[in-house]
């Protein structure tokens, strides 16, 4: 019997996106360092101020996506249909057998689990209406309401049964409503794509490239070369070795850095101050660009210093030097969570103790790992990737940084379509010489294209589910707090 | 200039070919093929002026050392014309050869002693497009893909005529050595693109974005 049709990873606590200012301002003040937070002047109503100016990524959302009277109907005869099952009076196996099919767990799909566990206790129970209530609130509820997305985390659906069927059916005719028709790649990039979009880097045209400091090195006349040539040379390099750091930053590779770079930009989006307090330089240059050289230059510096566990550069007596020139043996920002949470915590760390990065997998697809589960039979690919869209979306939502890696010889190429056709040529990534990651602002979904929208190389481009499906890769979830 | 064409020398690594079913002739045949057609196409891109910016390295006041052979990776191993830095860096695909062009390597690839002809290099000028073409299912059209690891140095667009320098990095002078070469590099390209009508790229390698050379397959 086919089961597990629609299944949202469970470890993943959802949370419903904020969607006021007030709550806004917690999240933004939980970064600000205790010192910051104590000066004079009153930092709660700057940020206040600062947020209320903004508009938020998921104010646009709410705007746009929301159920139409059609879907609304159609929810509700849904749920008439069920409670008419239910008021039939079928007992628990029965009901359950009717509904979902043997072995599904509709038990979790009513209270968290806690109702699920008493049934399983006592299978004579009788589903009510009440129960009904629940799990339609709980699919279909607030969270549909606001985003017009139904909460697929709970569902768990056996389409050869009837509610099954319904649900499936739902998800085909709504459900493909709302991925397809409503999800303009607007709505879905929210607050990132505005933020990329609006805030080129240096030399990219939406994100980070991870080519940045090469390229100003073969500018020697751009203010920003001597910018990063004077924060190099302050950290205590020898002259001659200057132009030799900047160009190992991307002899071997640089995107997992570019990944971070533009996670930890985006997280601090709404407080550019703090960040200029915390890292000591701006977050943007003064033409408006994202100042992605020198943090890149910062952080790939730390993590391959000795002291921090790499094996490039050694600080002694305070001054810099390198120890290897061979950049193959440098830190990667990749690893089996997508991105190496350790060492990007270490580096936040020793800019303010009391900033933390956590990691979140949301999806690794990749053979020989424990995680195996993740892929599954060519037969169920869609309903995995409508999960795993819902999973991106939901952490897009809540203002996450989520990136994307792709191994190394997983595949013979995937493939980087730039979003506007006529800007650019589609990359096609040969894997058999370097995995990449890349930095994910959006899910798009429209009459040609269903995929992720991607900021690489500096570039918008999207990479499409059925490129991936052939492919192991991991998406990852992360936020500064 | 002779070539002496033996079993040891053969490249047999420039597979994007199904060789299985294959006896171990024909399998000789494709390999010998591949590696005349590969040494050719070297020659065709010296004659075009490669050969003279191979000559600007050595005598440029900055110290380029040449990369020994046990360290030089597949494509420039197999580049054969004597060149100390540059080399062709595309794949070769045989396969997109008419049966009367495979034909006609297969008559000149007969004999161990190979000497490049007049007729040789009208022959690569005729076909070397279609057969160093990167092609990707589910793909149309032009796009560029990477020669080397995916960082942005190393793409290029998938009908380029892809050219590979290497020489063995100074400590102390390296960011001279990159910027010369970086700067002659242009030059080459925009003479080539000239000459070609086709995009060109010359892209500078290292031991870090280079394979060593590996074993021979096992025919």
């Amino acid at each position: 019997m086919s089961v597990s049709k629609i299944k949202a990873n469970t470890d993943v606590n959802v949370k419903i996106p904020i969607k006021n200012s007030t709550a806004k301002k917690v999240a933004v003040s939980s970064i600000i360092p205790d010192n910051y937070k104590k000066e004079g002047k009153n930092q709660d109503e700057e940020l206040s101020s600062f947020i209320s100016n903004k508009p938020r990524s998921s104010e646009i959302i709410y705007e746009d996506i929301g159920p139409t009277e059609e879907e609304e109907e159609y929810i509700e005869n849904l749920k008439q249909q069920t409670l008419k099952i239910v008021e039939k009076g079928e007992k628990i196996n029965d009901a359950i057998s009717t509904l979902m099919g043997p072995g599904a767990y509709l038990y979790d799909l009513l209270t968290d689990g806690n109702f699920g566990q008493m049934l399983l206790e006592r299978t004579n129970a009788v589903i009510s209406v009440e129960h009904v209530d629940q799990f339609f609130d709980k699919v279909f509820g607030k969270t549909f309401q606001e985003t017009g997305v139904p909460n697929l985390q709970y569902l768990h659906v056996d389409e050869s049964t009837r509610l099954g069927q319904l649900i499936n059916s739902y998800i085909d005719q709504m459900g493909n409503k709302i991925f397809h028709t409503n999800a303009k790649v607007t709505d879905w990039e929210g607050g990132v794509q505005s933020f990329f979009e609006l805030s080129e880097g240096t030399f990219g045209n939406y994100g980070v490239d991870q080519g940045v400091v090469t390229d100003i090195l073969e500018n020697p006349d751009l203010k920003i070369h001597k910018q990063i040539y004077n924060y190099i040379h302050d950290l205590g390099f020898k002259q001659k070795d200057i132009s030799k750091v900047m160009s190992m930053i991307n002899e071997t590779g640089a995107c997992s850095y570019a990944a971070i770079v533009s996670a930890i930009m985006y997280q601090f989006k709404d407080n550019p101050e703090a960040f200029e307090r915390i890292f000591g330089y701006p977050l943007k240059n003064e033409d408006g660009t994202l100042n992605d050289a020198l943090l890149l230059t910062d952080i790939y510096i730390f993590v391959n210093d000795v002291e921090n566990g790499g094996e490039l550069f050694q600080k002694k007596n305070g001054k810099y030097r390198i120890v290897d020139a061979d950049t193959e043996n440098q830190q990667y920002l990749s690893d089996v969570l997508g991105t190496n949470e350790e060492l990007v915590d270490l580096f936040l760390k020793s800019k303010n103790k009391s900033l933390s990065y956590d990691v979140e997998c949301l999806v690794r697809k990749k053979e020989g790992l424990e995680k195996y589960e993740d892929i599954l039979p060519e037969s169920e690919k869609y309903q995995n990737i409508l999960s795993v869209k819902h999973e991106v979306k939901s952490h897009l939502l809540q203002d996450q940084s989520v990136t994307l890696s792709v191994y190394q010889d997983t595949l013979d190429n995937v493939n980087f379509i730039p979003m506007d056709e006529e800007n650019g040529n589609a990359r096609v990534l040969s894997l058999s010489d370097g995995a990449h990651a890349v930095y994910v602002t959006g899910v798009i979904d429209d009459d040609e294209r269903d995929g992720l929208v991607v900021s690489s190389y500096g570039n918008k481009y999207y990479v499409s589910w059925d490129n991936l499906a052939n492919a192991e890769f991991i998406i990852s979830s992360a936020s500064i707090k | 200039m002779r070539y002496y064409i033996t079993e040891k020398n053969l490249c047999t690594t420039d597979i994007d070919f199904h060789l299985d079913g294959l006896s171990k002739d024909e399998k000789m045949d494709y390999f010998r093929q591949a590696t005349i057609y590969r040494l050719l196409l070297n020659e065709y891109i010296n004659l075009l002026g490669v050969q003279q910016y191979d000559q600007i390295l050595q005598k440029n006041e900055n110290y380029f050392r040449a990369i020994p052979l046990f360290k030089q990776d597949f494509y420039q191993y197999y580049s054969f014309i004597g060149n100390k830095y540059y080399y062709l860096r595309n794949n070769i695909y045989l396969e997109r050869l008419t049966e009367e062009e495979r034909n006609y390597l297969n008559s000149r690839a007969k004999n161990n002693m190979f000497q490049i002809e007049q007729r040789d290099m009208k022959f690569i000028a005729s076909t070397f497009q279609k057969v160093i073409r990167e092609e990707r299912r589910g793909i149309k059209g032009t796009f560029e893909t990477n020669f080397g690891p995916p960082s942005p140095q190393y793409f290029a667009l998938n009908h380029s005529l892809v050219i590979g320098v290497r020489y063995d990095w100074s400590d102390e002078l390296h960011y001279q050595q990159k910027k010369f070469c970086h700067d002659i590099n242009q030059k080459l390209e925009n003479e080539l693109k000239e000459k070609l009508n086709i995009p060109v790229k010359v892209i500078i390698y290292s031991d870090f974005s280079t394979k060593k050379l590996p074993n021979r397959r096992d025919i």
